[in-house]
């Protein structure tokens, strides 16, 4: 075969402009050559409009002050107040977001799977109510829905004078406030109790979950991973002298102030974001585990499991394969649609980046960070998603 | 072989780009935008549409107030006729972009003249068209009396404003604390202060009388007495352009010179035989005023006959015989105690 | 499965009382569920005020589009009718006529006839209503060759946004007269008809062997997905006039939100669109090189057309996404549904009226959602069915 190959390619030599391979690149020269130019055409005019209009490409803007308040939340837990820099404001929105972020995400997930398992129930009622939520918040947009929470929903709840009472805490248009342990003044700081006890309780479950998964011992995981988290906390706050005390809310000449609060504007967008992302993990959930073989189902009950401990142990986990992958997509579009808290006034990054840019006339400089941000936590969650995809991976031998 | 087809065609493709390039680059010489503006035969103006008496979208798609009339008055000044506008509805926080894009060529849209906002916003600002200051807007049922008594309350205002800003400082510098909420736009503010969610709301004391006047119960809000801050509204447009900033100075001057001279829309027409050389001057009869700037020399005339000199515009939007009824004080002519003097016209 | 008539007494002990615990599942659901549509009722009974929806209807519907203007709405939507009406009547030619729809079209005549009598609303919604019956008439009695739906679509396209918008002796209807239901709807399908050349071109740019291209096509793909798109929005806003030439002619606010979306949508598309392309059995690809097609052929004549056929019903669900996603113009301040909408709830001569609105703009953003998401499953099962 290959002598004859030679010959044909003796006799008859493939002209340059007919062998692929030169072609290929060629093309791809030409290609690059059109993409420049185009760049350089639009980057020519780029550069004159800015020029004519006298506007800067510079970032220095970021260290002056900022001028204005941001409604709620810290730059990772150092208080934000109007003279400091435009940066440290950006930072707060950052953290804005990455607050209601996660948290959606986790809330998100939790109605999500129960949606999903309801959606497959063999009780007729749960099952309709399921399709019925599905559909109602799949096939709204979410901006309509956040605008419904937020003026329809959480406003509505009693003004800030005849705020619900209960148990110390209120509950009133304004916000909801509760007790909370705060800081007393001049002591040991609490934080890295917190840290440790996270980071115990982390390692217990996991230690557990691996011992009942190869020797199949069966305690409860989560039960003590959380006592673990209790004891640590506690003899952390008597180790430390105590340095926690609690803060009630209470009511001043305009509102309550004190304790530990939850704005309408974080409800309405926590809310909005859970129950819209919600119906879509709820398909991917049940999808996931109509995908789970039969099979599995009556073996399971054959060998007398009852439907939850099924459900729990041998479907969820297979049907988790095929879940993952498109939750990770839900997880992300949360994360995305977060920047419609502009719409109800919630100071998320996008929010805070808009305001800033407005301020300071740098709209250019904001959007671009805005745009180099969402890509970075795109990014990082979609390489989380591949990270527990490939080790979940079947294994194939 | 079709690879050769293609690329013998991306290289066709290469050289009309070239050459479109060459072109594109060779007409980026700028241009005043009064020339574009009369190239397209239409002015487009950035305005409110959400402040009765100033910038206003009726339910019929018409739109009305103290500042779309100044939009009508330069299409006057440049085409001779108050209808050639095309109006664009901006929020507090996209009026900027719209100017820096491109998009407008002026905003009449109650808009505060500030060093900062002239220097790096890459905007430059034209004659003041209406002296305010910045209020503050309670319910009537609130026991605040004066802004000092609103310590700890939550005060809403639009994003991107000076007025968010001024709220802040004097928070600082009478040591309170004010609760700062802002929305993308005032109707969001409105609704959320009816509902509750803030305890007052401040923008400019034209804005908020607006608002109330407009309101289903205007005596269900209070404006408090003092104003917090100066603000200077003014039109503003693209920088260096001082032929298209002289378009928007002198039709917001010419308004106010017509009523110094007592020329109105009515009367115009008539003043043409006046033997008066500052009329005449002014109507184009004498001189070459217009000129100057590429218009023409009866420009000021076209204007005035348009939409009326500035007490006209006043009454007509802002007047007593308004819902609004807002006195002038500020914006009376000099010679009544007020702070209008226009440079002549000759 | 067989259905046989069961007595209501067994049906509720095998669906609803199978188990003590699905008893007392049901019991706690019908009792939440009574709870929440009493309230809902009793809410919407006596204290909403739906009387803003009809006093605004035509503000949503259409926004602040002028009222001498409104003609070219009708004309519009009289076309889109007939064509409709057209279409169907040629693909259900071989079935039986189905009433259902004829008596429904019926009933919103006459509904419209008596609610609005002598409005033109009255009379123009049974005159589409009878377009479309004409249209289905016309289109099962004439024989015709399925690509006279392309032709006929792409024409009626342009016809419509000409309608709409272009100078008729009385001058044009700028695009900042657009708004309500017509912006959304045509922000939605210009963006989407759009997107998808520039859809197939990446994708098949992001399949392509040479490393440059397919490169560039990911990074494009990657990073429009990467972001949220009230942020590619603000950026065509912004960015857009800065990379044309000064004296260029000005893109309005409108365009620069299709061009925002359709950039949005394209990458969105263009993943969708090479999932049908690998969904085609490489035996196809190499039979067609195979009897000596050329590889720009092979993907014209054979691959393309049996992908982009079976990704249509992902195309029609990122269809209903970004008809979803048209709202988040209100942000950037047009008036599409849901501005429009805002500005009705904050009217002052509404004060108070806070749900009715956004429950309103929620159920005919479903009706349009649900309606065309009931039309990709129909199409999905008929696509299944024959191949």
């Amino acid at each position: 075969m290959l002598t004859s190959d030679s010959q044909i390619n003796m006799a008859t030599r493939v002209p340059f402009y007919r062998d692929v391979k030169v072609l290929a690149v060629i093309a791809q020269v030409v290609f690059v050559l059109l993409v420049a130019l185009t760049i350089w055409i639009l980057g020519q005019n780029l550069n004159t409009n800015l020029k004519t209009r006298n506007l800067s490409t510079s970032f220095e803007f970021l260290g002056r002050t900022a001028g204005f308040q941001v409604a709620e939340g810290s730059a990772f837990g150092v208080p934000f107040s109007s003279e400091d820099s435009y940066l440290k404001a950006i930072t707060v929105g950052l953290y804005n977001t990455l607050r209601v972020s996660i948290l959606g995400i986790v809330l998100a997930t939790i109605l999500g799977v129960v949606v999903g398992v309801a959606r497959l129930s063999s009780n007729w009622l749960v099952n309709r109510i399921a399709v019925i939520y599905v559909e109602v918040f799949r096939n709204t947009p979410l901006l309509v829905q956040l605008i419904f929470w937020y003026f329809a929903g959480v406003l509505t709840l009693p003004k800030v004078k005849e705020a619900a009472q209960f148990g110390g805490a209120y509950l009133s248009n304004q916000g909801f406030f509760m007790p909370w342990l705060v800081q007393k003044p001049d002591s040991i700081s609490f934080l890295p109790v917190w840290i440790v006890a996270i980071i115990l309780a982390i390692a217990t479950f996991v230690f557990l979950e691996r011992r009942r998964v190869n020797l199949g011992s069966n305690e409860p995981a989560g039960w003590i991973a959380i006592g673990v988290l209790f004891i640590v906390l506690v003899s952390g706050y008597f180790v430390l002298g105590q340095p926690l005390e609690l803060d009630l809310p209470r009511t001043t000449n305009f509102g309550i102030a004190g304790g530990a609060s939850l704005s309408p504007e974080f409800a309405a967008l926590l809310i909005g974001l859970v129950v819209y992302t919600a119906s879509f993990i709820a398909e991917t959930v049940r999808a996931g585990i109509q995908a789970v073989n039969k099979g599995q189902w009556e073996a399971a009950r054959a060998i007398g499991m009852s439907y939850t401990q099924t459900l729990q142990l041998i479907v969820l986990p297979q049907a988790l394969r095929v879940i993952i992958p498109p939750l990770g997509n839900q997880y992300l579009n949360l994360t995305k649609n977060s920047s419609l808290a502009t719409a109800i006034g919630f100071p998320d990054m996008f929010n805070v980046l808009n305001t800033a840019g407005n301020q300071s006339g740098f709209n250019l400089q904001t959007m671009l960070i805005a745009l180099l941000v969402y890509l970075v936590l795109s990014l990082t969650i979609s390489s989380f998603v591949n990270l527990y995809n490939r080790a979940t991976r079947l294994k194939t031998r | 072989m079709n690879l050769k087809t293609i690329a013998i065609g991306a290289l066709a493709l290469t050289a009309i780009s070239a050459s479109i390039a060459t072109i594109t680059v060779a007409q980026t010489q700028s241009n005043s935008r009064l020339d574009v503006v009369k190239k397209r035969g239409k002015l487009i103006c950035g305005v409110n549409d959400k402040l009765a008496g100033f910038g206003f979208l009726d339910s019929n798609g018409k739109y009305s107030g103290f500042d779309v009339d100044f939009c009508k008055g330069v299409a006057a000044a440049v085409f001779g006729d108050a209808s050639k506008v095309d109006y664009v509805p901006l929020t507090a926080a996209a009026r900027f972009t719209a100017i820096q894009s491109g998009e407008v060529d002026v905003v009449f849209r109650n808009t505060t003249y500030t060093s900062s906002r002239d220097g790096e916003v890459g905007v430059d600002f034209g004659p003041v068209v209406f002296y305010d200051g910045q209020g503050v807007m309670v319910k009537s049922d609130s026991p605040a009396k004066r802004i000092t008594d609103l310590d700890g309350a939550t005060i809403c205002t639009n994003q991107g404003t000076t007025t968010e800003q001024n709220m802040n400082d004097y928070g600082r510098l009478k040591k309170k604390q004010f609760k700062v909420v802002t929305y993308a736009d005032f109707d969001k503010v409105m609704a959320a202060f009816d509902q509750g969610r803030c305890d007052a709301v401040t923008t400019d004391s034209i804005g908020l009388a607006a608002r109330r006047a407009t309101a289903a119960k205007p005596e269900a809000y209070r404006i408090l007495g003092e104003v917090i801050s100066k603000e200077p509204l003014a039109p503003f447009f693209g920088q260096n352009d001082s032929r298209w900033a002289d378009v928007v100075r002198w039709t917001v001057l010419a308004t106010i010179y017509a009523e110094e001279i007592e020329l109105s829309s009515r009367n115009i027409d008539g003043a043409k035989s006046s033997t008066d050389p500052v009329i005449r001057r002014f109507l184009g009869v004498e001189g070459n005023s217009g000129k100057g700037f590429g218009l023409t020399a009866d420009f000021a005339a076209d204007v005035v006959k348009a939409i009326g000199n500035y007490k006209e515009i006043y009454d007509r939007n802002l007047g007593p015989k308004t819902k609004l009824n807002i006195p002038r004080r500020l914006n009376a002519n000099y010679e009544s105690g007020g702070l209008l003097y226009a440079p002549p016209i000759r | 499965m067989v259905k046989t008539k069961t007595d209501p007494v067994r049906w509720l002990k095998e669906n609803l009382f199978s188990t003590p615990g699905n008893a007392v599942l049901s019991i706690v659901v019908v009792l939440v569920v009574g709870l929440f549509f009493k309230s809902l009722l009793e809410w919407s009974f006596t204290k909403a005020r739906w009387a803003v929806i009809p006093a605004n209807f035509r503000l949503l519907m259409v926004g602040p589009y002028p009222l001498e203007e409104l003609w070219r709405i009708w004309a519009s939507l009289i076309a889109i009718s007939l064509a409709a009406g057209f279409s169907w009547g040629t693909s259900t030619r071989e079935q039986p006529l189905p009433r259902a729809p004829f008596v429904l079209l019926g009933a919103i005549s006459l509904l419209a006839l008596v609610w609005q009598f002598g409005n033109p609303s009255g009379t123009l919604v049974p005159v589409a209503c009878a377009g479309l019956v004409a249209g289905v008439f016309i289109g099962r009695a004439i024989r015709t060759e399925n690509r006279i739906h392309y032709f006929l679509w792409t024409a009626l396209f342009f016809v419509c946004v000409i309608l709409i918008g272009f100078d008729f002796g009385r001058g044009e209807v700028p695009s900042s007269l657009w708004g309500g239901l017509l912006l959304t709807v045509l922000l939605s399908v210009v963006s989407i008809v759009a997107s998808f050349p520039l859809g197939v071109l990446l994708a098949i740019g992001r399949r392509s062997k040479l490393p440059v291209v397919s490169g560039f096509c990911i990074v494009f793909i990657e990073v429009v997905r990467g972001v949220p798109l009230i942020a590619v929005l603000f950026m065509a806003q912004l960015f857009v006039p800065f990379f044309f030439p000064p004296d260029f002619p000005q893109l309005d606010k409108v365009a620069r939100a299709i061009i925002g979306m359709t950039l949005f949508s394209a990458a969105y598309m263009a993943e969708n669109v090479r999932g049908g392309l690998q969904s085609v059995p490489s035996g196809q690809d190499e039979a067609a090189r195979a009897i000596g097609l050329s590889a720009t052929q092979t993907l014209f004549l054979i691959v393309l057309p049996q992908g982009l056929r079976a990704v249509i019903p992902t195309i029609v669900g990122q269809f209903i996404a970004l008809f979803k996603d048209t709202s988040l113009v209100e942000i950037i301040g047009l008036t599409d549904l849901v501005g429009i909408g805002e500005a009705v709830r904050n009217n002052p001569d509404w004060l108070g009226v806070t749900r009715e609105i956004p429950i309103t703009l929620g159920v005919i953003y479903f009706i349009f959602t649900y309606s065309m998401s009931l039309a990709a499953k129909n199409l999905e099962q008929r696509l299944k069915t024959s191949n």
